[in-house]
């Protein structure tokens, strides 16, 4: 043992120097990009959120300007952070609670060929490149020649709904079509995280004759949850990066109604070319993430429970 | 013992409801390939198809005479992901051997800067990063979406883990051999990781082939888009005129992915979660 302790010691003091330079050769590239695409972006963003800046002319520093105007004049900003903040709330919240109820459902089935069904029924819209879900559920969602609407017509009589063009529904058929893609990848980390729990609560709690649905809600659901936080987060982080199913359906209308955070920052930064003021809601977004996310974990030992 | 039966018909009646109601979630991808196959002239016909009742081919053939480069979008995706993946891999390969096995005065901090901008999202830094492509002249080339991809945190720490569970002593006794660190890391440790190289190639092609949003900011001339933005252009361009046109380029598009899925579906399904799950 002691020998051992003292060869590697001996291996470690011997190279250190030129292990260090080795080490950070290694790194180099991976730290040239880091700096050049991520950390100089990011310090860039918060310099130029200072700034008025439209391209053709240098930046023209106006010092908090802009984060006056962002906090106190812009009603839009407002619009568009709700509709954020209610799309991810809302179909993080349902996708979570359908894919837990299928996950729950199907967790004794082990059949190789209803498990290959399964996966490929629900999780192939999570693979799907989310630019070619938006072209297929703008046909179907179509309202005078949609496939839903024939449907709600022919079942129930009902009038052409405009999924996407009525500012009433066109949020929540985003909403529809983000829980449609996102149910599948929930269901299946949630079943990996059911299938890990050891099977002794499972005979602790049929020996004290406890239903399917009572060992269900006491016994899996609570050791369920870390991986019902860990879903929560990433979808959470993900759903407000929201960009391409609006973008294309909707392109933000009708009357704002589906512009979310991201689409706003493209629309101030390439549209409208105010680059600095862009950089400004930018760096309120990101703040914004990263807020939410430090909350969801400082929350979350209210009700996960950690073994 | 009626009660245990009982029970288990329950069960198996839900998860005949549970195979339903995803059948219901996949329809419509039967109705974009239904949809793609019927003639021109029944594109709008209500009740829609789920299930092709022509084979009739005219949507694909009026979509590759057209004068817009599919083919050459598909080679666009292709040479963008692949070049990611490459990059991607050899970048954090060499970075998380450094961080887990040399451990170099300050590579922790370095691991720590890293991970620190894992929750940036790119919609947020686009601005700069627009600013910087520009000056570089890259605004507008496929080489711009490549090299925004090659850096991922996620993928250095991931790769970093599982290095890190591979005992010291190998490395060790590979140094006493006389290897250097360039050969112990591709050829000893490499081929210890494979499972999560597989996982990290899965992860990154889904990321990747799939992109939209930097196509959509960088790229504007039909030759250099790949395919989920060309297919969305091609929907501007072609007009609403031609839906079973456009559901065939979607058909087009998916189907090598359905091909993909039907194969693999297990390693992809356990790759994106596990990652997922780890991470």
């Amino acid at each position: 043992m002691a020998s051992t302790a003292k060869k590697k010691r001996q291996v470690g003091m011997f190279t250190t120097k030129k292990d260090d330079l080795v080490g950070w050769l290694f790194t180099a590239p991976a730290l040239i990009c880091f700096i050049s695409f991520v950390l100089l972006p990011t310090l860039a963003m918060i310099g130029l959120s200072f700034t008025k800046y439209k391209m053709l002319r240098p930046p023209e520093w106006i010092g908090l300007d802009n984060y006056v105007r962002l906090f106190t004049k812009d009603a839009k900003l407002i619009k568009v952070a709700m509709n954020t903040i209610k799309l991810s709330t809302v179909s993080v919240l349902i996708s979570i609670f359908i894919g837990l109820v299928l996950a729950l459902l199907i967790t004794s089935r082990k059949n190789g060929l209803y498990s290959y069904v399964i996966r490929l029924f629900y999780f192939f819209p999570n693979i799907v490149a989310a630019s070619f879900i938006a072209i297929v559920w703008s046909i179907l969602f179509s309202k005078d020649t949609g496939v839903v609407n024939y449907y709600l017509h022919r079942l129930f009589g009902m009038q052409p709904v405009g999924f996407l063009t009525d500012q009433r529904y066109a949020l929540w058929s985003v909403v529809f079509i983000d829980v449609w893609r996102n149910i599948g990848f929930i269901m299946f980390i949630l079943l990996a995280g059911i299938r890990s729990i050891s099977d002794s609560y499972y005979e602790a709690a049929a020996l004290d004759g406890a239903s399917s649905l009572q060992i269900a809600t006491h016994v899996t659901i609570p050791l369920l949850t870390p991986s019902i936080l860990l879903v929560m987060v990433i979808q959470i982080i993900g759903a407000l990066k929201t960009f391409d199913i609006p973008n294309i359906m909707t392109e933000g209308g009708p009357n704002d109604a589906t512009r979310t955070m991201a689409m706003y920052v493209y629309d101030m930064a390439f549209t409208r070319m105010s680059m600095g003021y862009a950089c400004c809601v930018s760096v309120i977004f990101v703040v914004a993430i990263m807020l939410v996310t430090v909350l969801q974990f400082s929350l979350s030992n209210k009700w996960v429970h950690y073994d | 013992m009626i009660k245990k039966t009982s029970s288990k018909v329950v069960g198996f009646i839900l998860s005949l409801l549970v195979l339903a109601a995803g059948f219901v979630v996949f329809m419509p991808f039967l109705f974009m390939f239904a949809q793609s196959m019927r003639l021109p002239s029944d594109a709008y016909r209500l009740p829609p198809d789920w299930f092709p009742t022509t084979f009739d081919l005219t949507n694909y053939k009026t979509l590759f005479a057209s004068d817009l480069p599919m083919l050459n979008m598909v080679g666009n995706s292709a040479l963008v992901t692949f070049s990611v993946i490459v990059l991607r891999l050899i970048v954090a390969i060499l970075a998380a051997y450094a961080i887990a096995k040399i451990r170099y005065r300050g590579s922790n901090t370095v691991m720590i800067g890293f991970l620190s901008s894992m929750m940036l999202p790119i919609q947020a830094t686009i601005i700069p990063l627009y600013i910087i492509m520009s000056n570089l002249g890259l605004v507008n080339t496929r080489l711009s979406l490549i090299i925004i991809g090659i850096f991922d945190s996620f993928c250095i720490f991931m790769l970093k883990q599982s290095m890190a569970t591979i005992p010291d002593s190998i490395v060790e006794s590979a140094k006493i051999d006389g290897a250097g660190h360039m050969r112990i890391c591709w050829q000893i440790i490499v081929p210890m990781i494979k499972s999560s190289l597989a996982t990290m190639v899965i992860l990154i092609f889904n990321g990747n082939w799939n992109d939209y949003f930097l196509p959509y900011i960088f790229i504007s001339s039909w030759d250099k888009m790949t395919l989920p933005l060309g297919i969305n252009a091609l929907k501007g361009y072609m007009g609403s005129g031609n839906q079973s046109v456009i559901l065939a380029a979607v058909s087009f598009a998916v189907t090598p992915i359905l091909i993909i899925f039907l194969f693999g579906q297990r390693y992809i399904v356990e790759g994106l979660t596990a990652s997922a799950v780890k991470g």
